[in-house]
C-alpha cells in the first residue's frame, strides 16, 4: 500500500516524485488517492464552517458526503463513489456538485431558530421545524462546488498515467 | 492596463461563445457567473473557468505550459433545445478560439479594448452530461446540461 501524506496530496510535484519511485502502485492505491482528493476538494470548498455544518440539515442526514465516498476496484478499472449509496445516504450530493435551487418555490416553512429569533438566526443557530412563525424559503441558488469535475481534472492532469499503468500491470 | 493571460483566455472564450450563439440563436443569454444565470429567464448559458493546471514547459526553464478547464451549464427551455444547444456548443468549441489580449485604460471600468494575438487550442471534452434534479418547479432546473472541456494557449 503506497502512503501519500496529506501534504503530498496538496503538492502534486512531490506526489508525482513519489509515484515515479513507487514500484507497486496498483488500482486500489489509485482509487484511495482519488477518494482522498475528492474529499479534500469538498473540504476545501466548504461554504459553512465545520462546526455549524455538523448538524447537517437539522439532523435529517446523519452522514457527510466524505463518509460515504467509497472505492471499488473491478477487473476493468476503479470506481470512486457509488451513486446508489450517495442517493440513499446523502441525496444532497448532486445539488452541492451541480448547484441550483431547492425546489420549494413559493412555499413557507413554519418553525423557529434555536436562538429564539423568528427570522434568520445567527451563525450558530439551527432551524427547528414546528410551530412558529412562517419563514420564507431563500430562493438564491446554491453555488456549484463541482467537486466531481475538479477531481476528474486532477486525475487527468496528475495521475492518469499511473492509473493506466496500474491497470495494465495487473 | 493589460489583463493577465488567464483572464484573457476566459474573456476570449466567453466572448467567442456569446458571439457564436447570438449569430445563430435568438433569445439565448450568455452569463459568466452561476448566480447570474438564475436572474434571467431561460434559455441561459453559463460559461465559467473551473481550474487551471500549470506545468513546467521544459526541464530547466521557468516558462509554464497551462491547461484551462471550463464548464458550460446550459439551462434550456425544452429537452429538444437542451440537446440542440449542446450540439451547437460542442461544434463551436471544437474549432478553438481566437486569443485576444484585453486591456482597459485606468479609471475606465466599463469599456475593454481587445487585440487578436494568436489562438486558443481546444484539447478535449471532459464530460457532457444531462443534469437531472428530478421534478422541479424552477424553470432553470428542468432542462439542464453540463459540458466540461479543456483548452490551452500553447
Amino acid at each position: 500500500m503506497l502512503r501519500i501524506t496529506q501534504a503530498e496530496l496538496s503538492n502534486s510535484k512531490k506526489m508525482i516524485a513519489k509515484l515515479n519511485k513507487a514500484k507497486n502502485f496498483d488500482l486500489s492505491d489509485a482509487g484511495e488517492l482519488i477518494r482522498r482528493m475528492m474529499i479534500k476538494t469538498i473540504d476545501d470548498n466548504r461554504v459553512r464552517d465545520k462546526k455549524s455544518a455538523s448538524e447537517r440539515l437539522n439532523g435529517k442526514y446523519t452522514k457527510h458526503i466524505s463518509e460515504v465516498i467509497d472505492v471499488v476496484v473491478t477487473r476493468d478499472g476503479v470506481a470512486v463513489a457509488n451513486q446508489a449509496t450517495l442517493d440513499r445516504e446523502v441525496p444532497y450530493w448532486a445539488l452541492i456538485n451541480n448547484g441550483g435551487v431547492i425546489d420549494m418555490k413559493g412555499k413557507k416553512i413554519h418553525g423557529f431558530f434555536s436562538d429564539g429569533s423568528p427570522g434568520a438566526g445567527g451563525i450558530t443557530a439551527s432551524f427547528k421545524p414546528g410551530p412558529g412563525a412562517p419563514l420564507n424559503v431563500d430562493m438564491s441558488p446554491i453555488a456549484p462546488m463541482n467537486y466531481i469535475e475538479k477531481t476528474g481534472f486532477w486525475v487527468k492532469n496528475n495521475i492518469w498515467k499511473y492509473v493506466v499503468r496500474a491497470m495494465f500491470n495487473d | 492596463m493589460n489583463f493577465s493571460k488567464t483572464r484573457n483566455v476566459e474573456l476570449s472564450i466567453i466572448d467567442a461563445i456569446e458571439t457564436a450563439v447570438n449569430a445563430s440563436w435568438t433569445g439565448v443569454t450568455t452569463v459568466k457567473a452561476f448566480a447570474q444565470a438564475y436572474a434571467v429567464k431561460v434559455p441561459v448559458l453559463c460559461v465559467r473557468m473551473l481550474s487551471i493546471d500549470s506545468k513546467r514547459r521544459e526541464i530547466g526553464g521557468n516558462t509554464l505550459y497551462q491547461e484551462f478547464s471550463f464548464i458550460i451549464d446550459i439551462f434550456a427551455k425544452s429537452d429538444g433545445q437542451r440537446i440542440d444547444l449542446e450540439d451547437f456548443i460542442v461544434n463551436t468549441i471544437k474549432n478553438g478560439f481566437t486569443y485576444y489580449q484585453y486591456s482597459r485604460d485606468s479609471g475606465q471600468t466599463e469599456t475593454l479594448s481587445k487585440t487578436a494575438n494568436g489562438r486558443i487550442q481546444w484539447l478535449r471534452i471532459d464530460s457532457d452530461n444531462r443534469i437531472d434534479s428530478g421534478s422541479s418547479e424552477d424553470e432553470h432546473e428542468r432542462y439542464r446540461q453540463s459540458i466540461t472541456f479543456t483548452v490551452t494557449k500553447g
